[in-house]
């Protein structure tokens, strides 16, 4: 059986956060991503347990925006630690260049209209996965349509695609089958969709919590025992 | 020889609240706005059963046309003017099933 994660929820309130994660569950996730905002940030650990006790396992995600490349590597440097989540928005083709290459980012996120082309040559230096964040859909959608068909025709099965819904309260959430159904417009079929909100953000995210062990030594070693 | 065209039986339903009626035509309107009135005239769009009260209604297309019904309802962003959501209770290849899902969740 399949199991669902949000990887962009994105919380402010405490109590708006809980209302949130039983929506999820809900709707048929087992996981999600959390962007912490606010009271939220300290009190974490108590969301995180909350959630488990509804059924939901929760990850910190961190959305960076950074302008220029100096920007986001140093963000990177401060914060890779402490996250199990990290994706850049690239705002100009300078971040979206260093975003697409670095192995401390998970995913980056192309913004609607984004003044640059997302061409063969983005695609080609491309290592990490492309996160559709729902939302950006119900704001714009022609432009959403419009530079995420152009997105999916340039990578083809390059590289993971991720969709997520990145609401910020219950009312932005959608189940796996509609965050799925904008793949499968874009002409995925119905597996491929599914992996999107399934198979490549579970991968994701074991990979990293492997690598925030402390059993890590370095890319492709680990410590036994 | 000609195939069959399957068909498919989606119960949706509005939160909050609000008429039947409302959540069929937010939906139409939105699968107008996003495929044209060429594709929703050729996908099967037929409203099945509205459970007016209730916010519950059974919509039918052709499976072929199902990802762009769920993209429909996934985006409605408002109701009578006020912040709403469509959600999908299920999805069945007969009548008989999507009904029995919306009496149960009534």
């Amino acid at each position: 059986m399949r199991r669902y994660i949000d990887l962009w929820v994105r919380c402010e309130s405490f109590e708006r956060c809980l209302e949130m994660i039983r929506c999820l569950k809900r709707l048929g996730f087992s996981s999600a991503a959390i962007e912490l905002r606010g009271e939220c940030v300290e009190r974490f650990d108590h969301l995180k347990r909350e959630a488990e006790g509804v059924g939901i396992k929760l990850y910190r995600k961190l959305v960076l925006e950074p302008s220029t490349r100096k920007e986001l590597l140093k963000l990177l440097r401060e914060n890779r630690g402490k996250f199990e989540v990290i994706s850049v928005i690239c705002r100009n083709l300078e971040t979206a260049l260093v975003a697409a290459r670095d192995s401390r980012v998970d995913t980056i996120i192309i913004p609607v209209n984004p003044g640059y082309r997302f061409d063969k040559g983005v695609a080609a230096l491309l290592r990490n996965r492309v996160e559709l964040p729902f939302r950006y859909f119900l704001e714009d959608r022609g432009g959403f349509l419009r530079t995420a068909s152009e997105i999916v025709s340039v990578l083809g099965k390059k590289c993971g695609i991720i969709v997520s819904s990145a609401g910020s309260s219950s009312l932005e959430l959608r189940n796996p089958r509609q965050l799925a159904s904008l793949l499968q417009v874009l002409g995925f079929d119905e597996e491929r969709a599914l992996d999107s909100i399934s198979t490549e953000p579970v991968k994701l995210i074991e990979e990293n919590l492997m690598k925030l062990s402390k059993n890590y030594v370095m890319r492709g070693v680990m410590r036994i025992g | 020889m000609a195939k069959r065209l399957k068909r498919r039986y989606v119960v949706v339903m509005a939160e909050p609240k609000v008429s039947g009626e409302s959540v069929v035509k937010a939906v139409k309107s939105s699968y107008r706005e996003l495929f044209g009135s060429f594709g929703l005239a050729i996908s099967g769009f037929k409203v099945m059963k509205v459970y007016r009260d209730e916010g519950v209604a059974i919509i039918r297309c052709f499976l072929k046309h199902l990802p762009n019904l769920l993209l429909a309802t996934a985006s409605v962003t408002k109701l009578n003017g006020e912040d709403a959501a469509i959600r999908t209770l299920t999805i069945s290849g007969t009548m008989k099933k999507a009904k029995e899902v919306a009496e149960n969740y009534l």
